[in-house]
């Protein structure tokens, strides 16, 4: 459980370093991880919970070939479908600061779900298939 | 995240070492604009000790170029290692900014 701000972060990668090669993780899919929960998680704590404490509770497990991770936490919902992908071949002056977070998460993840529900809390779901690389 | 900067001649040269994150980037952003607005604009950052930078590190060395450029300088990258380099190639940064092996051969390249 991440309880706090953006302070939680280190935290978070370390659970993840450590528990990840548990699950047949080589240093490849960690760093994936490592990064996709990070971008994830600080997008909760920055546009859900608006630089306000909050929690998340994060879980991590193998099913089959693939590790996946949960992240549950309560708070508005927003559709991923509106975020646009960043164009990485704009020239430097067009690029835009926003929208990395979700675009590393799809790029390194195979499956990138997100529930909402303000009853039982908001899920992410990240899954990304192992020997992928 | 830790940082120092060090003048080579009329390059600054920002060493940046541990993780950059959204916690950690905003120190660094503070760090090259305040350079930036003293007319350091010639800026190296090595990166030798970066273990680890999330978007939010990338979102400050981009706006660190825009505004180097802006005012006629440039921030150039050196001795990325590879966690952070598969990071500058998944943003696509790797072809808006100059990137070298080590600090010398940055710093040279802007003689």
């Amino acid at each position: 459980m991440l309880r706090g701000s953006l302070e939680q972060l280190a935290r978070l990668r370390a659970f993840i370093a450590a528990t990840a090669p548990q699950f047949g993780c080589g240093a490849e899919d960690v760093f994936a991880l490592e990064l996709a929960c990070d971008e994830a998680v600080t997008n909760i704590f920055n546009h859900v919970f608006d630089d306000q404490m909050g929690e998340v509770q994060v879980e991590l497990w193998r099913q089959d070939d693939a590790v996946c991770v949960t992240l549950d936490y309560y708070g508005r919902s927003f559709d991923p479908s509106q975020v646009a992908e960043p164009d990485l071949t704009a020239p430097l002056e067009q690029r835009p600061e926003g929208g990395l977070g979700l675009y590393f998460m799809r790029q390194l993840m195979q499956e990138v779900r997100f529930e909402f529900d303000a009853v039982k809390g908001n899920r992410l779901t990240m899954r990304r298939a192992l020997g992928e690389n | 995240m830790d940082f120092k900067s060090e003048m080579r001649g009329a390059i600054l040269v920002i060493a940046i070492s541990g993780n950059l994150d959204a916690l950690t980037a905003p120190a660094l952003a503070d760090a090259i604009s305040t350079q930036l607005r003293e007319d350091k604009t010639r800026v190296v950052a090595n990166l030798a000790g970066l273990e680890y930078t999330s978007s939010a590190g990338l979102r400050v060395l981009l706006n660190g170029v825009k505004a180097a450029r802006q005012q006629g300088g440039d921030l150039r990258l050196a001795g990325a290692q590879p966690d952070v380099n598969k990071v500058l190639e998944l943003s696509g940064f790797t072809s808006i900014m100059k990137s070298f092996p080590d600090v010398e051969t940055a710093v040279a390249s802007f003689a």
